[in-house]
């Protein structure tokens, strides 16, 4: 047998790291250098590798050594790590206090890739959110804070951590407190030795300040639940959703939850045709809103007022004067009995989400098991408002000596009010993050934290199962500790008592798990990244539905409205200097490297920047043109987008850009909007135009909507869609003249037969929430380069994997968006390959379509052949040359330089790796379901299926024969691996 | 009688009952003056004014090439192509400077096999323009790709890698019309140009300039024997050069018409390339012999019935690419195909539409006025016409290469494009590296094939009656 038996099996199994943790495989483990070839990537020529060649012969002959590298020596080699094959590690990520079961690939002991754990509940195969993804090239971020600093001068770690132990003391003496500033986290083991640093030192106290601060739904669920916290539905139950500004798919913390369950329930055939309904009221043109079947434009100020109306006409049984509240609540009526729900958005009043639960109550949909279980809640979720305005006034008053920023960095999110108290009315301000970031700036210590992937942890998840966050490699900021490790050795300093018997964090969650869960075994917990016998038991919650008369309404002034959201891609602005999240197109817009002011095409008149809200070449105009948006809270200038379907009189900014300092990436990236106000909506006092023009990039057209004059999009019919009740009657989605009477393509030469594998897709359009996931996980696989703002702005971006986006109805108010996943479609007949000069680009007898980087030489005129024009050229060389963002790279995929073309392989490294594993099996073919793309494992939605298709009885095979079956532009030919499954829109009434 | 007089003479003549072929070589002069006359032009010192001149062109081409230089060394990038839109500036030039070429080929192989003996004064030139030409096409195409360091990787040429080429590829038969075509034309060039190097070898002066010439002349001494072996060898090459007229830049349209792009697929190009090529090239070859004629004083040899023919050819040949605009309308709208129909409304009211109606009133609008006879024979206004020419056959491909491309099938990878500074200092750039070429053929090689011109003089050719009509076959 070959030495690829020792290839981890298709089920791989989670190897323990402890030893790592103990410093045993530390410095074989990771070996920098052993993997980065000079050559492959560096663009030398052939003449320069002989000159190359004939330098190092010479100097052996001369007897030199090259430097000593240290490479990963077999006999200390950790059990089963085998140099060129790949270790996966269960871990869990942690997304603010949301937590998903992860699983970090490593090589040679270096991480390469996260995804979804597949063992953890409730995430299929490997769903990973885009954010999740991406923290992996934070990791190796060179702008990275590598030293602690004591008033910007670099001192030692124990000098920092002393300074900051000297603060409790000094407050202690001053008979003042030291403020623990956190940031949501859902890990009950730093929340426990949170709890136990307050014992040990009194006058420390914790303040929760997450940038965004949604309490509505905690202060209602308080009321009415008497729990403190916010309830996450399970939207696998819903057959009738209304949501009410709540963008439950797109910014939402918990998207990647939801759009798992949701998209479960969205992909009907002819044979089953049941569908959720999805209705969704909003003044945004969000994700969730994309994904509508009946999309109702709202003011921001009618918001609360149609859930107002929708209660009345539910729990009063008043018949609504608005059409949109009678028909929601008429599909909300007809639902089963605990199958409607209605979602509040995160940012709306406690009233709202009091009336919201009200609702789903009367609809049987509140208890223990149904969508709305009071027992199913996100940790650390409770109401964070009275805290941080206590510890303000506080502050303010002069109790608080001391402020220390656990990885939080409220100089850039928090209210001016808290601002100002913490610059101006604090002694000593220190932080311990990973960047070196505005609060780093203003603080007097500053010790760097270590990366999810170097530090141990704990998360518990919505379901309540706690995973273990294991450490994947040694810390790459010379011995940089944790977060955790560093407040415990602080607290040492300050307490001899604190953790004395604990001498790392490590320690302590091992311990603590031990103690919690006397049944777990470490080992296993580490293995399936899960502690046994953890997991929610649904319980009953009385609810005490009086109360929400009693609950705050909110009334949205002004006659402008300004609404700020996270941003899609950065959520908060943490991971800002990610470059893979800064080019992620937002789902919606498209937008890259950019926050903007979103208005509808009336706003864009309103303003003069239009001369007419019908045309979009005028429209067009109006799109870059830099604004000034007042509030009370300040000002910032964004430039506009228009955008259809938004509410007139509204802008919509995203949070998480305009940050100062958070390294070479992201600093200067678009306005801070945390400027003019949190999340949610704000009155604008004034809005002016500046007449400065800022230019922002798209990778998709701004109005794929009527653009050019006697064309609309869908009259091309490139992304299909079909209403629920003609799915009934549909047949085929395809043209019948490109097929003979036994319905094979018509050709005019006898086919090729596919012997072996014939691998292909199919992408379900109607499971597909445009969440962008696939994007960064095949970024991430393939060593995808970031190209930057510019090169966006040309139309450069290098992305193997696009996401369509067609609206269909007006601009004003369009009644569908259709997303086309789009990628390589491994044509059989690909026009792409006869025209390359070089045979560069070929087909295999599997049916890929190839691409040989090494011989291509760059005419670019496949590029220009491909109908789907999913062919990305290197027109420069784009890779980050900055040390240590090498090491991200998948070995697996060989690096491209500048002058070459690149496109979709279908991940033919992973087919590979599977046909090996069939091989050493003694199969000849590879089992469905073994090989899986990236995009696809990513995908929350399952709307990637990938498989072989002469094989008869896989996904795939089945998936293809859908009624709902088509391919882009089929009638020229080209015969696409790709099958679309068309969009269904739920036209129930 | 001086050339006024003649050209007045001749006028009258046109005007009369008596129909009369004017003559191709005005002023009556003899065999040795005609020698004398176009020799001198070597032999003449080196004016400032043609080294100021020299200067200005080198200076364009050494911009270009730096912009190439820069290019090369850092990247197609530096170009404003992108994702939808892989050519731009670059593929309209190289066909733009293919399509110029044509015009030297078809005067030199057709119109000789034809026995128009008008082309005579103008087939030097041509040739030397086709030559060069196609060298600046050759700089384009070499430069356009990613990795021009491996442009030997589309030659066949056997290797241990046992890479081929991809035959199926019309890039690959561009490889061949190409060079075939340079190699071709550079033969028949200095072929045709034997006789009159050994002419210059007798007659110039210097003794480097005597070694030069000499070495050149590959030894001709005029005899019976030279004489035979060289009409034979230059009707041949004729024969050869002859479908290269109409192969190379069918090959050049294969380019597109095998793209499956609606705008680009489809089977009128080649014919349509064909024409466009001759127009483009005529034009130039009037532009630049209109001045030559002025500085050099060639009135006598380059006479207004030659600009009248060339005009006629122009006039035919954009009533040729006007039909094939206007047709190709028709054609998408007679295919049936939504994408073609939309593409050629694109074409002509989208993004590029100023581009569409620049190429069209250049092309078809403005060589209208070659139906009348005075526009025909008026220097001044054919010279504007050429240029317009130039122009819009630029555009011509331009539109064609941008217009399908930023807008192609699926709205969603749609673009735009504009050519940075490079891209236009590249095309200057091939400008530059022209007219040096041509500036120094002007200079050093007889501009005028002075042992031909001597065959089509008035005098030359057996004769009936008048002593001044040279060409009665």
């Amino acid at each position: 047998m070959s030495d690829r038996s020792l290839h981890a099996s298709t089920n791989p199994m989670w190897k323990s790291i402890d030893e790592l943790a103990e410093g045993r495989g530390e410095s074989a483990e990771f070996s920098p250098g052993t993997t980065t070839s000079a050559l492959a990537d560096s663009g030398v020529s052939r003449r320069s590798f002989m000159a190359l060649v004939s330098a190092s012969m010479a100097l052996t002959a001369a007897a030199c050594r090259r430097p000593e590298q240290k490479l990963v020596p077999s006999v200390k080699s950790l059990q089963n790590a085998t140099p060129g094959l790949p270790i996966y590690y269960a871990s869990v990520y942690s997304h603010r206090n949301v937590a998903y079961g992860a699983v970090v690939k490593t090589r040679e002991g270096r991480p390469i890739k996260v995804t979804g754990n597949a063992s953890h509940p409730g995430l299929p195969r490997g769903a990973a959110n885009a954010e999740m993804q991406a923290s992996l090239l934070s990791l190796y971020d060179p702008d990275r804070i590598r030293r602690p600093k004591v008033r910007g001068q670099h001192t030692s770690f124990d000098a920092a951590a002393t300074k900051m132990a000297e603060a409790f003391t000094q407050a202690a003496a001053e008979n003042k407190k030291v403020a623990l500033f956190v940031d949501e986290h859902c890990s009950p083991t730093y929340a426990q030795l949170l709890n136990e640093f307050v014992a040990a030192i009194p006058n420390a106290v914790i303040v929760m300040i997450p940038a965004i601060v949604n309490d509505g739904a905690a202060v209602a669920n308080k009321a009415i639940f008497g729990r403190d916290t916010q309830i996450v539905p399970d939207l696998s139950l819903a057959s009738v959703i209304v949501s009410v500004d709540a963008d439950f798919l797109g910014t939402d913390s918990l998207s990647l939850y939801h759009t798992t369950r949701f998209s479960s329930r969205r992909t009907p055939s002819k044979a089953n045709s049941e569908m959720s309904h999805l209705t969704v009221v909003e003044s945004q043109y969000s994700a969730t809103g994309m994904n509508a079947d009946v999309r109702v434009r709202t003011a921001p100020s009618q918001v609360e007022a149609f859930i107002q109306e929708l209660h009345a006409a539910i729990v009063g049984g008043a018949s609504a004067s608005n059409p949109a509240v009678a028909a929601a609540a008429k599909r909300l009526k007809g639902a089963a009995a605990g199958t409607g729900v209605v979602l509040a958005g995160g940012h709306l009043s406690a009233h709202a989400h009091g009336l919201a639960v009200a609702i789903n109550s009367a609809l049987g949909s509140v208890g223990a098991g149904k969508i709305i279980d009071a027992s199913r809640t996100l940790p650390n979720s409770g109401e964070k408002g009275a805290a941080l305005a206590d510890i303000t006034s506080q502050m303010e008053a002069g109790n608080v000596h001391a402020a220390i920023f656990l990885d939080v960095n409220p100089e850039y999110s928090a209210s001016r009010a808290l601002k100002n108290a913490i610059l101006k009315k604090v002694a000593f301000r220190g932080t311990i993050n990973l960047y070196d970031d505005e609060t780093s700036q203003i603080a007097d210590a500053s010790i760097p934290a270590a990366h999810w992937l170097e530090s141990w942890g704990t998360a518990v998840s919505p379901d309540g199962y706690l995973s273990v966050q294991q450490p994947v490699i040694a810390p790459l900021c010379d011995g940089v500790p944790s977060l955790q490790d560093s407040l415990m050795t602080i607290g040492k300093k300050v307490n001899a008592a604190f953790m004395a018997s604990t001498a790392t964090y490590a320690d302590y969650v091992k311990g603590a798990i031990a103690t919690t869960y006397p049944a777990s075994n470490w080992v296993e917990t580490l293995q399936t990244g899960i502690v046994a016998g953890t997991g929610r038991v649904a319980t009953e919650v009385p609810a005490n539905l009086g109360a929400v008369a009693g609950l705050a309404k909110a009334t949205v002034g002004g006659s402008t409205v300004l609404m700020n959201v996270p941003s899609a891609a950065l959520y908060d602005g943490r991971l800002a200097n990610n470059a893979w999240l800064q080019e992620l197109p937002d789902p919606v817009t498209k937008i890259t490297w950019d926050n903007v002011a979103l208005m509808s095409p009336a706003m864009a008149v309103k303003l003069g920047l239009s001369t007419s809200a019908e045309d979009p070449k005028a429209l067009a105009k109006a799109n870059e043109s830099v604004i000034a948006i007042t509030t009370r809270q300040g000002s910032i200038e964004l430039p506009v987008m228009v955008q259809p379907g938004m509410a007139d009189d509204t802008i919509v900014t995203q949070l998480g850009y305009g940050r100062s300092a958070c390294g070479s990436i992201g600093a200067g990236v678009g306005a801070n909007a945390f400027a003019i106000g949190g999340v949610g909506y704000h009155p604008v006092e004034n809005v002016s135009v500046t007449g400065a023009r800022h230019r922002v990039a798209t990778t998709q057209n701004h109005h794929t909507l009527g653009e050019v004059p006697g064309d609309t999009k869908n009259e091309r019919n490139v992304a299909q869609s079909l209403k629920l009740s003609d799915l009934a009657t549909t047949t085929s989605l395809e043209p019948d003249y490109i097929k003979d009477e036994a319905g094979k393509p018509l050709s005019i030469v006898s086919e090729y037969q596919y012997k072996g594998h014939r691998w292909g897709m199919v992408i379900d359009m109607s499971a597909c929430t445009g969440c962008s996931s696939c994007v960064v996980a095949c970024q991430s696989e393939n060593n995808i380069p970031v190209v930057g703002k510019d090169q966006v702005l040309l139309g450069r971006e290098m992305h193997w994997i696009r996401l369509d986006r067609y609206y269909a109805g007006t601009l004003q108010d369009p009644s569908a968006t259709v997303l086309e996943p789009m990628l390589c479609q491994h044509c059989e007949n690909a026009p792409c390959e006869n025209v390359c000069p070089v045979a560069a680009t070929t087909h295999s007898p599997e049916g890929l379509n190839e691409m040989t980087y090494n011989r291509c030489v760059g005419t670019r005129y496949c590029l220009n052949n491909c109908p789907y024009k999913v062919r990305r050229f290197n027109f420069l060389n784009y890779k980050d040359e900055r040390q240590p963002l090498d090491l991200v790279f998948n070995p697996e995929v060989s690096g491209r330089m500048r002058g070459i073309m690149e496109k979709c392989t279908f991940c033919v490294q992973r087919l590979h790796e599977a046909k090996w594993h069939a091989r050493d099996e003694g199969r000849a073919r590879v089992k469905d379901g073994e090989a899986i793309t990236a995009c696809q494992e990513a995908c929350p939605a399952g709307a990637i299926i990938f498989g072989d298709a002469n094989d008869a009885s896989s996904k795939i095979s089945i998936a293809r024969k859908s009624e709902r079956s088509f391919h882009v532009l089929a009638e020229i030919n080209t015969r696409p691996s790709v099958t679309y499954l068309a969009k269904v829109i739920n036209d129930m009434a | 009688m001086t050339v006024v007089q003649e050209q007045e003479r001749l006028k009258a003549m046109a005007h009369g009952d008596e129909p009369v072929r004017e003559d191709l070589v005005l002023g009556n002069p003899t065999m040795r003056d005609v020698t004398a006359r176009i020799a001198s032009i070597v032999e003449s010192k080196i004016t400032m004014k043609y080294l100021a001149t020299l200067g200005v062109t080198g200076a364009m081409a050494g911009w270009g090439l730096f912009a190439l230089y820069y290019t090369i060394t850092t990247g197609i990038g530096v170009w404003g192509l992108n994702n939808p839109i892989g050519w731009g500036w670059d593929i309209t030039n190289f066909v733009f400077w293919i399509g110029i070429g044509h015009a030297g080929t078809l005067i030199s192989a057709i119109l000789f096999l034809f026995r128009q003996k008008w082309r005579t004064a103008i087939n030097r030139s041509a040739e030397a323009m086709t030559i060069f030409a196609v060298i600046c096409a050759l700089t384009m195409v070499l430069s356009h790709t990613g990795r021009p360091w491996l442009f030997y990787w589309l030659l066949p040429y056997p290797n241990q890698m046992a890479m081929w080429v991809n035959f199926r590829s019309p890039l690959m038969w561009d490889v061949f019309a190409v060079n075939t075509y340079f190699t071709v034309s550079a033969l028949f060039w200095f072929i045709g140009l034997i006789p009159d190097l050994a002419t210059l070898r007798n007659y110039v002066k210097g003794p480097i300039a005597q070694k030069v010439y000499g070495v050149l002349s590959l030894g001709w001494t005029g005899s019976t024997r030279n004489w035979h072996h060289y009409e034979i060898a230059y009707m041949i090459l004729a024969g050869i050069s002859t479908p290269l007229v109409l192969s190379v830049h069918s090959v050049v349209s294969f380019d597109f018409t095998v793209g499956i792009l609606p705008g680009w697929h489809t089977t009128i190009f080649p014919p349509y390339f064909v024409a466009g090529a001759i127009f483009s090239g005529f034009a130039m070859v009037l532009t630049l012999l209109v001045i030559t004629r002025e500085i050099l004083d060639l009135k006598q040899f380059i006479t207004l019935k030659h600009f009248e023919n060339m005009n006629k050819i122009m006039l035919a040949t954009g009533m040729m690419v006007g039909y094939a605009y206007i047709l190709e309308f028709f054609i998408a709208w007679y295919s049936g195909s939504d994408w073609e129909r939309w593409i050629f409304v694109n074409r002509a009211f989208g993004d590029y539409a100023w581009a569409y109606w620049t190429m069209f009133t250049c092309n078809v609008v403005s060589p209208q006025v070659f139906w009348f006879k005075s526009a025909r024979r008026n220097i001044p206004l054919m010279f504007v016409i050429s240029i317009f020419i130039n122009i819009g056959m630029w555009f011509e491909r331009f539109t064609i290469i941008a217009t399908t491309l930023h807008h192609d099938f699926l709205p969603a990878s749609w673009g735009y494009y504009s050519p940075t500074w490079v891209e236009i200092s590249i095309f200057i750039g091939t400008f530059g590296i022209f007219l040096t070429l041509f500036l120094l053929f002007a200079k050093f090689v007889p501009v005028i094939a002075i042992a031909e011109i001597k065959s089509i003089m008035p005098g030359a050719q057996p004769k009936h009656h008048h002593d001044h009509h040279g060409d009665t076959h």
